[in-house]
């Protein structure tokens, strides 16, 4: 066995070399146009394609190159059982693996975290996601594996396998909310495809004669994969037909809006034409002159709970999910000078030099502190928004509110919150960016019950929240010219009415007047059914009949509604039709063949598909004796019991009663 | 089971509606040096590679060593010496990383016995294997082999591409296998010289149906030729049993006939022939009048497509 | 081991059979006397590179018509001429050859003495010995 695992290493050495030398030059490149380990797009896509890239191939590698008749006859024909040379090649590759993953990965994350490479600041956290994508690449390994292993009939179906990797990076990428989670599921992909890896390596290339485990294993990898591929081009074709029928050239959006002196206004917009701007009745505005501003600006502040106790599970994916920027830091306000960060796992917020890409200091409770102290950690977790270019001078956590300066590093406590009233946000114009196109002369501290609006630090007014989430999902609010305020609640519904309650505050938050304003109409013809038709046919008919009713229930009709069905269901029977040709082809046992069966009724096309994927069709040749076909597997026949007869002597045969030499 | 390294029954493989190997009951004495002879495509490797447990019979069986080809055990295969069609190897290693990797596997390796077959062949201990000659990777592939003692030697086509000097070698190292009574040989080879010196049962595969299985001798014995000479034209030919081919020239007939019998003296006295010779057969010669095409059809030599020969 | 055994496969001959004749002629042409030892099964299957068995069966044919003596660890030997048949049938054997050639010399005109002459002339090539000591069985 040691043998094979050296073998193993010398063999796919230089190809663990080469992979390593190329993620080093990509992971160097990625550095140098973001230096982030955990900045959206570069890295994270760097290692979530190259890690699978990597392992797949030595997948591959390990089973190809020995797959050939000759060497895989002078691997396996010696003393040593199968199981045993998979064990030491599945060694010999996830020791290359993590060479040739954690090497590069490791020096990277050693840059990062050595001080004056990046302007910001580094958490060990923030190397768990792509340790996690390091990890990942184990079960792309494994699915190489058994791309590589399986016996497979057509050069599609072997493939498949790589869906279920394909669906397990994915589902890391969205689901985790921590590294364990992230484990999770990489552990139950590698219980999916390990069992049919194995058994495709040791057990030879009879499928049927493999354990019943590895079976189900091996085809659900193959169902998963299909229904990726299947539903890749489906999609596809459903995307060209609806771009073929131009449909989606008919869609177009209506938005409020504010105008400058507090009214609001309706924006029409369509994909291609310039947007059109009228006032509530439909009529347009008249001309302005070139420098006065059409829209007012205002700040969007979000009602949802920032508390990470009550936030929804899809927000806290959303916000925190283990690979996303925002679980670990989130920018506060950058400019040429200085990148300001507050650090969620530090729950400090500290800046650094952008040129000398070293860290100044941290702005905290005793204000700004400067590099020589550790960074000063808030009581209590601050609310930042994950917006990277909302940078407000503004940041509070549940209790307090304070206004940051940058420039000045200075951090004032503005507003702290009653006991049992505590913050929900605090918003601001951002910093740094042109004062004139973007920012509001305002900050907003938003608690569960009340608005409060700064100006200069000081609280000029504030007033009820009257309407909270999760009725609301968000509050926009304008300052007029002449000081009065506008609010804005926008409807969590998409369907209910109304879609926004404004409230019109005078200079001092007395109520002027409420209006609520309806539902916009939305342009948009819904594609005709027919388009979908690819989808349909991939997907389990089960679920089509279930899509049809709920299209009918919703009264969606379509005209082209009745000939798809017609047309679904004949495609189901034939799928069934087929079904029942094809599975008596392959030598299954008669409640094997009737399992098929139904299960393609579930599945429609793609199980059918994965019947051809797993089994061979034997052949069928005429039994002497009854004269029906029968399968040349079987000694029997299975209609008459008779055995195959034995070639026909043609008198020339020369046989002798065989002893052990002839003297 | 102890009489036969190799024994099958009914052993049948099908690739799609193709059948390679025809239902082949066949029965390797232990200690025989036994030869499988067939055209190309005649199903050799088809049923070599069944055995090995490297392909799955459609149906049947077959025990070697007294084992299940199917589920060879590590220690059966441990005495097994396998080398396929094309010596197949390794090709990256060297011949001395080949050597350790193979012999660490093996308790009972002859390191001398390598060396010599390898001297033999003239092989350098840093020559990587895929750089080699055919006849240089046979002579690696066979030291490799025997190195490992084993007490069944299988060889597909080991002669394949070899220089006759490189045959010799490897019919020495067959002769060398004999030293040991109970060690057996079972291979396929279209050196037919070769065959003849070395091997002491024959089996013929016929498009994969199993038509000879005997000692060589018992074969040679069974496969008999006559010239019959005519005054002129010779007469048609009646349906003669066993009748493996025959040769038709101007004034004269040549049979060959398998298992003759009294009736074939019958027969070719009905035809009238002036004179009638029995010639003696060479192994080749019989193999090739088995294996050719049934009944009267004429050598190339003879074809009326050739332009005449100028007399 | 003097002798040079030569065996070519492909002949119509079978091996075994061209040993034997080998050192049948050998033993009536005198180039092995009685008493010569022969290379062991496997040592002649060796230099031969034959099948040892082919050999044993030579060796076997060669000892079941007298002419080696195969002793069990000692080794083959050419074996001392030595008469298989009795004396009377050996004459009994040759009889009806002697029968055939008297009528068929006579029949042709051939007198006695042209006979006899033919008859050594034939001998001498064949390197017959013109008498030898024979055993009597």
């Amino acid at each position: 066995m040691k043998a094979i695992f050296i073998k193993e290493l010398r063999e796919n050495g230089k190809w663990a070399a080469l992979m390593l030398v190329a993620m080093s030059a990509v992971l160097a490149w990625g550095l140098s146009t973001r230096p982030s380990l955990v900045g959206d797009f570069v890295m994270p896509l760097i290692t979530g394609c190259g890690f699978p890239v990597i392992g797949f191939a030595l997948g591959l590698l390990q089973t190809l190159q020995d797959s050939s008749p000759g060497r895989w006859g002078f691997l396996t024909h010696r003393p040593i059982t199968r199981a045993q040379i998979l064990s030491a090649k599945l060694l010999a590759g996830i020791c290359l693996y993590f060479l040739v993953a954690l090497i590069p990965l490791g020096v990277a994350i050693y840059w990062v975290a050595t001080p004056g490479h990046v302007a910001a600041p580094f958490a060990w956290q923030m190397t768990l996601p792509r340790l996690a994508d390091a990890i990942g690449g184990l079960m792309w390994y494994a699915a190489g594996i058994l791309v590589g292993a399986r016996h497979a009939r057509w050069i599609g179906s072997r493939l498949m396998p790589a869906g279920t990797a394909l669906v397990g990076s994915i589902a890391a990428l969205w689901f985790p909310l921590n590294m364990g989670e992230a484990l999770l599921i990489f552990a139950i992909v590698l219980a999916i495809i390990l069992p049919g890896a194995w058994a495709a390596f040791a057990g030879g290339e009879d499928f049927a004669r493999q354990p019943i485990i590895a079976r189900w294993t091996a085809g659900l990898c193959v169902l998963i994969g299909l229904f990726c591929a299947l539903g890749a081009l489906a999609g596809f074709s459903t995307s060209m037909l609806r771009s073929l029928t131009g449909v989606e050239r008919d869609r177009g959006y209506n938005v409020y809006e504010f105008a400058p002196d507090g009214r609001m206004l309706i924006a029409r917009e369509s994909p291609g034409i310039p947007a059109s701007v009228t006032d509530l009745q439909g009529k347009p505005l008249p001309l302005l002159a070139e420098s006065e501003p059409t829209r007012a600006n205002i700040l969007v502040v979000s009602m949802e709970d920032n508390d990470p106790q009550h936030m929804s599970r899809e927000r806290r994916r959303d916000e925190q999910g283990f690979q996303r920027e925002g679980k670990y830091l989130r920018s506060i306000g950058s400019n040429e000078l200085a990148h300001w960060y507050y650090v969620v796992t530090r729950n400090t917020i500290e800046g650094f030099n952008a040129y000398r890409r070293e860290y100044i200091g941290s702005l905290g409770l005793a204000g700004f502190v400067r590099a020589t102290g550790s960074p000063q950690p808030f009581p209590e977790p601050m609310y930042v928004s994950q917006d990277e270019y909302s940078n407000p001078g503004i940041v509070a956590s549940a209790k307090t509110a304070y206004e940051l300066d940058l420039s000045r590093r200075t951090i004032v406590p503005v507003f702290d919150a009653e006991p049992g009233d505590p913050i929900l946000i605090a918003d601001g114009p951002p910093m740094f960016y042109d004062p004139d196109k973007w920012s509001v002369p305002f900050t907003v501290v938003v608690t569960h019950t009340t608005v409060h609006v700064f100006e200069s630090g000081k609280e000029r007014i504030h007033t009820a929240l009257k309407h909270v989430f999760p009725e609301t999902i968000s509050l926009e609010i304008c300052r007029t010219s002449d000081g009065r305020y506008v609010l804005a609640y926008q409807s969590n519904h998409p369907e209910k009415e109304p879609a926004e309650w404004v409230d019109e505050l005078d200079p001092q938050g007395r109520l002027l007047h409420e209006t609520v304003l309806p539902r916009l109409p939305v342009r948009n013809s819904p594609s005709p059914i027919w388009t979908n038709t690819p989808i349909l046919f991939v997907a389990p008919p089960a679920a089509d009949l279930w899509a049809l009713i709920w299209a009918r229930s919703q009264m969606i009709s379509d005209p082209s509604d009745l000939p798809v069905t017609i047309a679904l269901a004949a495609f189901g029977l034939i799928t069934l039709c087929a079904t029942l040709l094809v599975v008596r082809q392959m030598g299954l046992s008669r409640r094997a063949q009737w399992a098929w069966v139904l299960f393609n009724g579930l599945l429609g096309f793609p199980g059918l598909t994965l019947l051809l994927s797993l089994f061979d069709r034997i052949a069928k040749i005429a039994c002497p004796s009854c004269g029906k076909r029968r399968l040349v597997t079987r000694e029997q026949c299975e209609h008459c019991n008779a055995p195959f007869a034995r070639p026909a002597p043609e008198g020339i045969e020369v046989f002798a009663s065989t002893s052990a030499g002839d003297k | 089971m102890n009489d036969f390294a190799i024994k099958t029954t009914g052993l049948t493989r099908y690739f799609g509606g193709k059948c390679a190997v025809d239902q082949v009951s066949l029965a390797v004495p232990r200690g025989s040096v036994f030869a499988l002879l067939g055209r190309n495509g005649s199903g050799k490797s088809t049923l070599t590679r069944m055995l090995m447990g490297l392909l799955e019979p459609t149906r049947g069986s077959a025990n070697v060593l007294g084992e299940d080809c199917r589920h060879l055990s590590p220690a059966a295969r441990g005495r097994i010496g396998y080398v396929a069609e094309g010596h197949p190897l390794i090709d990256w290693m060297r011949v001395r990383d080949l050597e350790s990797f193979q012999k660490s596997f093996y308790p009972k390796w002859d390191g001398r016995l390598f060396k010599s077959v390898v001297d033999q062949f003239g092989l350098p201990s840093d020559a990587r294997a895929g750089r080699l000659s055919r006849g240089q990777r046979a002579g690696l592939s066979l030291a490799l082999t025997l190195a490992t003692r084993p007490q069944l030697l299988v060889m597909d086509d080991p002669a394949m591409g070899l220089d006759p000097v490189a045959r010799r070698t490897l019919l020495e190292a067959m002769i060398l296998v004999t030293r040991n009574a109970g060690h057996t040989i079972f291979f396929s080879s279209h050196v037919l010289d070769d065959v003849e010196r070395v091997a002491d049962h024959v089996a013929i595969l016929d498009k994969s149906v199993l038509r000879v299985s005997c000692p060589v001798e018992f074969f040679r014995a069974r496969i008999k030729r006559l010239v019959l000479t005519f005054g002129g034209t010779p007469p048609p030919l009646p349906p003669i049993p066993g009748l493996l081919e025959a040769r038709r020239d101007l004034t004269q007939l040549r049979l060959t006939v398998a298992n003759p019998g009294p009736e074939l003296e019958q027969l070719v006295a009905s035809l009238g022939a002036q004179a009638v010779t029995e010639v003696a057969l060479s192994l080749e010669d019989a193999v090739i009048a088995y294996l050719g095409e049934r009944g009267e059809k004429p050598s190339l030599l003879q074809s009326d497509q050739l332009e005449a020969v100028a007399s | 081991m003097e002798f040079a055994f030569s065996i070519s496969p492909g002949t119509g001959s079978p091996i075994f059979r061209q040993i034997v004749d080998q050192v049948r002629l050998a033993v009536v042409s005198g180039r092995l006397a009685p008493g010569t030892q022969l290379p062991s099964v496997r040592a002649l299957a060796e230099r031969l590179v034959v099948n040892p068995n082919t050999v044993a069966k030579a060796y076997g044919e060669l000892s079941r018509e007298g002419i080696i003596d195969g002793q069990q660890g000692r080794g083959v030997f050419i074996a001392e001429p030595r008469q298989i048949y009795t004396n009377a049938e050996r004459s009994r054997r040759l009889a009806p050859f002697v029968e055939a050639l008297a009528n068929e010399g006579v029949a042709l005109g051939f007198t006695s003495e042209e006979l006899l002459e033919s008859l050594r002339r034939r001998l001498a090539k064949m390197d017959v010995p013109a008498s030898s000591r024979r055993k009597p069985s």
